[in-house]
């Protein structure tokens, strides 16, 4: 959970891209992009596994998931420019935000209230997925490459869809890629990796080989700073048991093992 | 079945290999320890009666999701209080487990 991990193959049958924030988004694009570009790693499809959660337009102190994500004004600039005929600058749509009254408080709450605000009106507030559609735009090394967009509705009361739905919702859409022996690639950083696998083995079939890469934890930082790396570090090995709970669940049942093995 | 044997194979469902599983009883204790806690709340604690292993790991995943999310800061709980050795207990389970 700290160490760099690489890729163990030079080819597999898809790439899957996640992430909710733009930082960690383009950090792992770029990371991506070097292993097709220096390290000599084929990729037949890029599947682009994204969440219809409304990108968050304003910073709300104390919660770091919610910091606004630069990337939203430029789709929402491109977006008015097409419905309106002229040139409107992401700089203009940012200042247009920041000057309104924001009656809610929770961060998804604000999405939805500005998006809903009759500047937006007949404009479709972009999302997680479009985040990540738009950084792979932005880099020539995918050009050439099949690019598969999941979309993952949220959970049906309201909640943004998490790792398991999205990779649930991907093979369900995708069945064919997923054949057995197919080699799947994640691409994460650290703590996250172990969490990001064990979702993957959870719900993908057992016979598909799961590697998953990412970037490593500085060493040498500051007590303050490494005490935070533990604190994201544990609560990522709660999300990745969390998240196994249920499909763990029905492992133990599917085996037949309570009444037997697994019970006294 | 004995207490060891649900522990090991809770264990094993969690996704841990066999040489992770004492680094995980470690993290467990650390646990215990930031956030001030008594060692009867360690769901893995000898005092605890676990009946099998789904109800132990059910009782892992209770403990994690109330002391370790991050989102789980709430007032009736003890904030986490790091000292350098806990610290570095949780910077060996995190090098230990990949």
């Amino acid at each position: 959970m700290r160490k760099e991990k690489k890729t163990q193959y030079k080819n597999y049958n898809a790439v899957l891209c996640m992430g909710a924030a733009e930082n960690a988004v383009r950090s792992r694009m770029k990371r991506l992009g070097d292993v097709i570009t220096n390290e000599g790693v084929s990729i037949e499809n890029i599947m682009v596994l994204g969440a219809e959660r409304k990108l968050w337009p304003l910073k709300k102190d104390g919660d770091s998931r919610s910091f606004p994500e630069p990337i939203l004004y430029d789709i929402l600039a491109r977006r008015l420019t097409q419905r309106d005929g002229k040139t409107v600058l992401p700089e203009e749509v940012k200042e247009y935000i920041l000057n309104l009254e924001i009656k809610e408080n929770a961060v998804e709450k604000i999405a939805e209230e500005v998006a809903a605000d009759k500047y937006f009106s007949s404009i479709k507030w972009p999302t997680e997925t479009d985040l990540i559609c738009e950084v792979i735009k932005q880099n020539p090394v995918f050009d050439a490459q099949k690019i598969i967009v999941v979309n993952t509705p949220d959970f049906p009361d309201g909640k943004r869809a998490d790792s398991a739905r999205t990779i649930k919702y991907a093979y369900k859409e995708n069945s064919d890629i997923f054949v057995a022996g197919a080699k799947i690639l994640q691409i994460s950083s650290q703590p996250f990796t172990r969490n990001q696998k064990r979702v993957a083995e959870l719900n993908l079939p057992s016979n598909v080989e799961i590697d998953v890469i990412g970037e490593g934890i500085d060493e040498g930082k500051s007590f303050e700073a490494r005490k935070k790396d533990v604190m994201i570090g544990m609560d990522s090995m709660a999300r990745t048991i969390y998240a196994s709970y249920g499909k763990i669940k029905e492992n133990i049942l599917s085996k037949n093992m309570i009444g037997n093995e697994y019970r006294r | 079945m004995n207490s060891e044997k649900i522990k090991y194979l809770a264990y094993k469902e969690l996704g841990f290999s066999p040489c992770e599983h004492k680094y995980f009883d470690e993290l467990l204790e650390q646990i215990v320890k930031v956030r001030g806690l008594s060692d009867e709340d360690n769901p893995i604690h000898k005092s605890k009666n676990y009946e099998n292993v789904e109800a132990l790991i059910g009782n892992i995943n209770n403990f994690l999701q109330k002391y370790a999310l991050r989102a789980g800061e709430r007032i009736d709980i003890k904030p986490p209080e790091m000292t350098e050795e806990n610290i570095l207990a949780f910077e060996k389970f995190s090098t230990i487990c990949k």
